[in-house]
């Protein structure tokens, strides 16, 4: 950043500050990146991550002042001090002995706190600690009180959003198992006698909204809008003062070189366990990590290049005819090593996991599991890094090392392979640059089966999509398909260019849905429930093209892109499911549904061995109607769904037994509300179509970037419509010709050319191009001068093969 | 020489040659009488229970409990006992169920289609191996019926009314084995049971001149009131003839359906129209398999070296060995088109079988199959009969990786390597199959001590007493 | 009381035997007899004057009811009484019945055939004066024997017995009905 900072802004001053930390291809990096900032200056921003110190922060604004970026795309605004005081001073006051009453309302200090600052100490010294918590957590086990807290679905309250708005805190039921509200406690602290939490929040809202005490009109607004508008923080004008800034620095500083002996360990916030709050939350547990795929289990994150100097990189095979795995999977269970990682003087222990694209020597450190105190679902799941941290290094500290023990450990990875294996599955392209969007904006149609072979639809691949969706053109076929004769035809598109691979869908359709956790035992045996999926792949474009594989295979890569990929049930026209069951439990309704009956299914699952995108779940046990840790139990274990399960259950949607097949369902118990309640407004009118935007299907509803759309793809009109119409457009294994209704629209990468790391194509298409096509066609292998080392994929090709020959060699991995 | 005579007119130019007369391979050594061989089958039934079946029998039953036990289990708790996972949907459960029905094939092959082939040598194993037919298709009839999630809506699949109105999907490969399978089943045992009528009926009467009314009971309730009459045996051989040219369409239909299972879905390794001829070569390779395992101890622990000759054991190595290289042919070819194909999903396929994570079921499977076979090309270890039955199960040992190579391996790495996975069997799935050779063994060492194990009607026939022209000077 | 007579019958030792003697008692015009055997006997069905088998009648009836049954089972449920659409396959296809019909039509040509083959043969018929003889144990062991009944119009009780003794049987006796 110094030296960003530096070049941007031709400060000599600020470059010194730069000295020690130099990284390959500087010079080259520094005046590409500084020159795509000037050139963009006002309509550029830089932002450092929340965990980076107040001197790396302070170089961002700077360099964003220097671009005047201020006001354009970055605004301050002005934040209530804040009069709390912090943990340390409680610590201090502890050992002086000046506690008496200790009164945690909430957070669970006793876990996450940092080490160093011995919460337990704290608690002893105090003479009494009440804790008010929604669950008996560590802290709970410190102290002499407990006050059970309402949720905050069952409490009225207010808060402030990170901007500062007002929100409200609105309950939805009665408390379930009785206890206080957050705002009722606070109230009795502060001395008030009696309290109406309802009453309170009508006070402080009117007073905010009009100032007056008691505005019931306000306060009605205030529910009914979700905000109190303009109460957010004020933006204010700021200018960069240089001199305040520079008592941060240290002129030249001295830095260290990373090292595998000196490593730099990163702790961050688990993605689902969040500081350790949600860890008996079974639907977070199982979700996997976006990332490593991983649920049940946090682990410890090295680098390729850290994993091959402690010998943890798996084996492989003599003939590599698949890229080698991140670990050795034993029988589909990843098999971890565990390791020990010293930091701070503290020793912690968890498993190692491999993970592409961590910088070399960075160990990540997740925070958030190793509960000891927490409920059944929790309990005994991952490892707590909490101990190696100490208020000084909350989020990263360096001189750590770490050793490997003999040890091992299973972890519940949920994706096996994480290769594409050069297969169109994901569909990318750069913006710029050859094959890119700008020249060729179809360029989903340039790659893949489909660009060479006949087109499905035959004569009719030009029919507009609202009339395939109905009259289901035979194509090639031999034979006639059914029309669809419904008002409606749903269909899907993902865009993979705005996913994020948050994993938001995957809870939006197990909560929707119905759908049990299986428990870490059976998510290692491979029997997760998700309907929907993240498919995480990485691409190096080292996939070697080589018949039996090849030496590119045994790499694993250190520096890859990642694509990602939602996959749930295509709905496909031509479904290969629906003609292998023997008993019709899976056919196909009028308005292009694949339908799941689960009273017909008789479990043979020949179905989901027939779906090429193994996006079927079978119901291996009953999930639901036994306890997931006395599976094996059979009929002498606990029967029945406990209450609050059952409470949690949508009853829109059938609860499955065990021996049933189930999967993505296009959300069809809303498809039918809303079919329903169109009937009813329509009466005796033909006017029975949904209009568009009416129905939202669970994880559309829930994706944060709106990647999915859903509707009705014979109204050209449609939302949906219009993203199948985008040349982007494709289906995902299209050319087997089963006509998926869920179509992806490719992804597109944006590189800057003059940066020394640039590559032509995206590295999936790359390898795309090394395993179909090893040499001589027309694509370059388009490396460019990109830093993975520009050794040729293009030797395979023996002389003397005619053309014939070569053409006849373009299979997977054959030459 | 009986040829030489019944022509009137002999050439002249056979007088100049003096071509050799091949004699025919005596299909009942040592000359043996009708009453021989009455009194050798029926002597097994009639006398005492010989110490070593009752070991045998104990030990069966102890196996085949492991079956029973292993599927109480499976339908109380559910088809997560097995080691099924996704993407592995189908693994041992229908490797076994294919195992079995392959096995059962050679039975009828031996039955039906050496009958047509008018391969008389077949008259002292069709017995033997269309009851190995039967108990084999029972073995195999547990694991399409247990496998699924829901066993007690099993009878789904048949198209009768049912509560939800709903038909049968006739398009299903699955639908089209329940009626392959069952009519299969049903026509074996009938022909079977047909075959044995004549065979019940020396019983019958043989039990109640012994005076025991009971079995004698037993035996004539099936017999049919059978008493040996010409006008009946008319009959009787047109129908056996008709069942012996329905079951052969049959025999080489329900390998097919069965492999339909595979051949019609579209995953790669799977969807190829080589698998129709493939499996149906495969299920009589294993099918004389194991009959070759079955029938040389009961050779030699009932001393029917005489009825089962060495003549008997070389056509069965022959077959095995015609048959073997077939399915080795078909393994060549497999790997040729999908490289030929240029699909990249196929091809890896195939290469993923050889060298991938499940390359050492793989290699078991290359050499039981391919290499094995091949030392019955020797006539010296074809007269070696430990050896035989040594290479025998191998043979059977491989036709099971054979299955396990087709179902898992390509199962477990499809089109979207994000499914990629790795398929074990659990110990509820290891000891259930095994269980399986329990029950059939069960089955077996019942029917040869209740029912007679080779047609004596049909062994007569074969004799030259039979020959109503063996003239004055047979020998 | 005696009962009544069923026929006579005769031993012959070898097949060649019975096979001439057969002969000679279909030229002497006999309609009611029958020849008795431990395995069949090639050729004696010509020497009986027995005509070809019409088990392949029933055969072919069972094979086209078969047929007929699956074609039309899989059609109506198909294309007639609830229409699905099945990963957009046609309602009705030949192509995908086949399999189904011809699996059915084997079967019900099994039954058939058997069926058939009882009814041609009077079975079940557990009750016959033959079964009764000491011959049968033999006759169905490994000698062969002739029965003639008495029902025929060219028997004769003493007649039938020396025309058979003639034509080479042994142990030649009375059947009791």
């Amino acid at each position: 950043m110094a030296a960003l900072a530096a070049k941007v802004t031709g400060n000599a001053a600020v470059g010194r500050l730069a000295k020690g930390l130099e990284f390959k291809d500087q010079e080259k990096w520094l005046d590409a990146c500084a020159k795509d900032l000037s050139d963009h200056r006002g309509e550029c921003l830089v932002v450092a991550g929340a965990h980076q110190s107040a001197q790396v922060h302070a170089l961002a604004y700077a360099i964003n002042a220097f671009l005047g970026n201020i006001g354009k795309t970055i605004d301050f605004v002005e934040v209530p001090e804040s009069a709390a005081a912090s943990l340390s001073d409680l610590s201090a006051a502890a050992k002086a002995g000046k506690l008496d009453t200790l009164v945690v309302l909430a957070g669970n200090p006793a876990y996450n706190a940092p080490a160093d600052l011995d919460f337990s100490g704290i608690a002893n010294a105090a003479k009494q600690v009440v804790r008010y918590g929604y669950y008996v957590d560590e802290t709970s086990a410190l102290a002499d009180v407990h006050v059970s807290a309402t949720h905050y679905l069952e409490s009225w309250g207010d808060a402030r959003t990170a901007d500062g708005t007002v929100v409200p805190v609105q309950p939805m039921i009665l408390p379930l198992f009785d206890g206080l509200t957050e705002l009722e406690v606070v109230a009795r602290l502060a001395g008030e006698a009696d309290v109406d939490p309802y009453q309170t929040v009508l006070e402080t809202v009117s007073g905010i909204s009009s100032g007056s005490k008691s505005d019931e009109t306000a306060f009605r607004k205030f529910l009914h809008d979700g905000l109190i508008e303009n109460s957010g923080y004020k933006v204010v004008q700021v200018s960069y003062d240089q001199a305040s800034v520079a008592s941060l620095f240290v002129e030249a500083p001295t830095y260290k070189a990373l090292s595998a002996e000196n490593l730099e360990v990163r702790f961050t916030i688990d993605h689902k366990m969040d500081d350790g709050r949600y860890a008996n939350n079974g639907w977070l547990q199982e979700c996997p990590d976006p990332i490593t795929k991983i649920s049940w289990d946090n682990s410890i994150l090295v680098s390729p290049r850290l994993g091959a100097a402690l010998g943890i990189e798996p084996g492989g095979a003599a003939i590599q005819v698949a890229r080698k795995e991140l670990s050795e999977f034993k029988q589909g269970k990843e098999n971890a090593f565990m390791a020990e990682v010293t930091v701070n003087g503290v020793t912690v222990k968890g498993p190692v996991h491999i993970q592409p694209g961590l910088s070399n020597w960075t160990v990540v450190l997740p925070l958030g599991y190793g509960r000891k105190v927490c409920g059944r679902v929790g309990q005994g799941t991952g490892f707590d890094f909490y101990p190696a941290r100490t208020a000084a290094n909350q989020e990263f500290a360096t001189g750590a090392s770490i050793k490997i023990l003999a040890e091992r450990f299973l972890l519940a990875n949920q994706q096996e392979h994480w290769s594409m294996e050069g297969r169109d599955i994901v569909r990318e392209a750069n913006y710029l640059g050859e094959d890119g969007y700008q020249k060729n904006p179809n360029f989903v149609d340039s790659f893949g089966i489909e660009s060479h072979a006949p087109a499905n639809l035959g004569k009719d691949k030009d029919m507009p999509l609202a009339d395939v969706a109905s009259k289901t053109p035979r194509g090639n076929s031999l034979y006639e398909t059914p029309d669809f004769t419904g008002v409606h035809q749903w269909g899907m598109s993902i865009d993979l260019n705005t996913c994020i691979g948050c994993n938001a869908c995957v809870i939006a359709c197990q909560a929707e849905n119905n759908i049990p956790i299986v428990g870490k035992q059976q998510v290692m045996r491979g029997r997760e429930m998700h309907w929907i999926r993240l498919d995480r792949y990485y691409s190096d474009g080292k996939a070697d093209g080589g018949a039996f594989g090849g030496e590119g295979n045994k790499e694993i890569p250190e520096d890859p892109q990642a694509s990602l990929m939602p996959v749930a049930c295509m709905q496909c026209e031509l479904a290969p499911c629906e003609v292998v069951c023997p008993v019709n439990a899976t056919v196909h309704d009028e308005e292009g549904l694949n339908t799941m009956a689960y009273n017909r299914c008789i479990g043979t699952r020949y179905c989901a061995n027939n779906c090429p995108y193994k996006v079927r779940r079978f119901n291996f046990f009953d999930w639901n109607d036994r306890p997931i840790d006395e599976l094996y139990l059979g009929p002498i274990a606990e029967k029945g769904m406990p209450e609050l399960v059952k409470m949690v259950k949508n009853p829109d949607v059938t609860v499955r037994m065990r021996g049933v097949m189930e999967k993505c369902t296009y959300c069809t118990q809303r498809i039918q509300q809303a079919k329903i309640a169109q009937k009813s407004k329509a009466r005796d009118s033909a006017n029975i179509i949904i209009p568009d935007g009416t129905i939202k299907v669970a994880c559309q509803q829930a994706c944060p970037v709106d990647a999915i759309e859903f509707g009705n793809i014979k109204d050209p009109e449609s939302a949906v419509s219009k993203a199948k119409a985008r040349e982007q457009d494709y289906a995902l294994l299209g050319y087997l010709n089963v006509r998926p209704r869920t179509t992806y629209l490719g992804k597109l990468r944006n590189p800057n050319p003059k940066m020394p790391d640039y590559a032509s194509l995206p590295l999936s298409r790359v390898e795309y191009n090394n395993k179909n096509y090893p040499a001589g066609h027309s694509f370059d292998q388009g490396h460019g001068d990109s830093h993975h080392e520009a050794e040729a994929h293009e030797d395979h090709e023996p002389e003397g093969h005619t053309s014939f020959m070569k053409n006849a060699l373009r299979t997977g991995g054959l030459s | 020489m009986s040829q030489a005579e019944s022509t009137a007119e002999t050439p002249a130019i056979l007088s100049e040659v003096n071509p050799a007369v091949l004699p025919r391979a005596t299909l009942v050594k040592n000359n043996r009488s009708f009453s021989w061989i009455t009194e050798k089958i029926c002597g097994i039934i009639e006398g005492k229970t010989p110490g070593w079946w009752w070991v045998c029998f104990g030990l069966a039953g102890f196996v085949a409990s492991w079956t029973v036990g292993g599927i109480i289990y499976l339908v109380a708790t559910g088809v997560g006992v097995w080691g099924h996972a996704n993407p592995a949907n189908w693994a041992w459960d229908i490797v076994n169920f294919v195992f079995w029905i392959g096995i059962g094939h050679a039975g009828t092959l031996i039955s039906a289609i050496l009958c047509l082939l008018r391969q008389k040598w077949r008259t002292s194993i069709n017995r033997a191996a269309e009851a190995m037919t039967i108990f084999a298709v029972v073995c195999a009839g547990i694991f399409p019926v247990f496998h699924v999630g829901r066993v007690w809506f099993a009878w789904y699949l048949f198209p009768i009314p049912n509560s939800n109105y709903i038909w049968q999907n006739f398009r299903s490969p699955l639908e089209w084995d329940v009626f392959a399978v069952s009519t299969y089943g049903t026509v074996s045992v009938l022909f079977w049971y047909v075959g044995m009528i004549p065979d019940l009926a020396i019983l019958r009467d043989r039990f109640y001149k012994a005076g025991n009314k009971t079995r004698s009971f037993l035996y004539g309730l099936f017999a049919m009131g059978w008493r040996g009459a010409n006008r009946h045996w008319s009959n009787y051989e047109m129908a056996y003839l008709v069942l012996a040219g329905i079951s052969t369409p049959l025999v080489l239909s329900v390998h097919t359906i069965v492999s339909f299972d595979f051949a019609v879905s579209l995953l790669p390794g799977w969807h190829t129209t080589i698998f129709p001829p493939y499996f149906v070569a495969g299920a009589i390779f294993s099918g004389f398999g194991m009959v070759l395992t079955l029938m040389l101890p009961l050779r030699s622990l009932y001393k029917l070296e005489d009825l089962i000759t060495q003549y008997h054991i070389d056509c069965m190595c022959k077959i095995t060995l015609a048959t073997g290289t077939i399915v080795g042919y078909a393994y060549g070819m497999e790997f040729f088109i999908a490289w030929y194909s240029t699909n990249p999903y196929e091809g890896f396929a195939f290469i993923n079988r050889a060298f991938g994570h499940y390359a050492w079921a793989y290699w078991i499977m290359i050499s039981c199959n391919v290499i094995t076979p091949q030392f019955f090309w020797f006539k010296k270890i074809r007269e070696n009969t430990a050896l035989v039955w040594i290479l025998s199960i191998f043979v059977n040992v491989g036709m099971w990786f054979e299955r396990f190579v087709i179902i898992v391996t390509s199962l477990a790495r499809d089109f979207l390597p994000s499914s990629w996975g790795y398929y074990s069997p659990s110990i509820v799935e290891i000891f259930t199959f095994f269980g399986t050779f329990g029950v059939f063994s069960v089955l077996f060492l019942l029917f040869i001590r209740f029912l007679p194990i080779m047609p004596m009607a049909e062994l007569k026939a074969v004799t030259p007493e039979a020959d109503p022209h063996a003239g004055h000077d047979h020998h | 009381m005696a009962a009544p007579l069923h026929g006579v019958i005769a031993t012959f030792d070898t097949a060649a035997e019975i096979y001439h003697a057969a002969q000679k008692v279909r030229d002497a015009g006999f309609k009611f007899w029958d020849c008795i055997t431990p395995c069949p006997v090639h050729g004696l069905d010509g020497a009986m004057g027995v005509t070809r088998s019409k088990v392949p009648r029933f055969s072919l009836v069972g094979g086209l009811v078969g047929f007929t049954i699956g074609m039309s089972m899989i059609y109506f449920t198909g294309a007639v009484d609830y229409p699905l659409i099945v990963g957009g396959k046609p309602f009705f296809s030949p192509m995908f019945a086949f399999p189904i019909a011809y699996e059915l039509t084997i079967l019900v040509c099994a039954f058939f055939t058997i069926g058939g083959m009882f009814v041609l043969n009077g079975q079940p018929m557990h009750y016959h004066p033959v079964l009764k003889t000491e011959h049968i144990h033999r006759g169905l062991d490994d000698k062969f024997l002739i029965v003639i009944e008495a029902r025929d119009p060219k028997f004769d009780a003493e007649a039938t017995k020396s025309f058979l003794e003639s034509a080479g049987g042994k142990d030649i006796t009375d059947v009791e009905g």
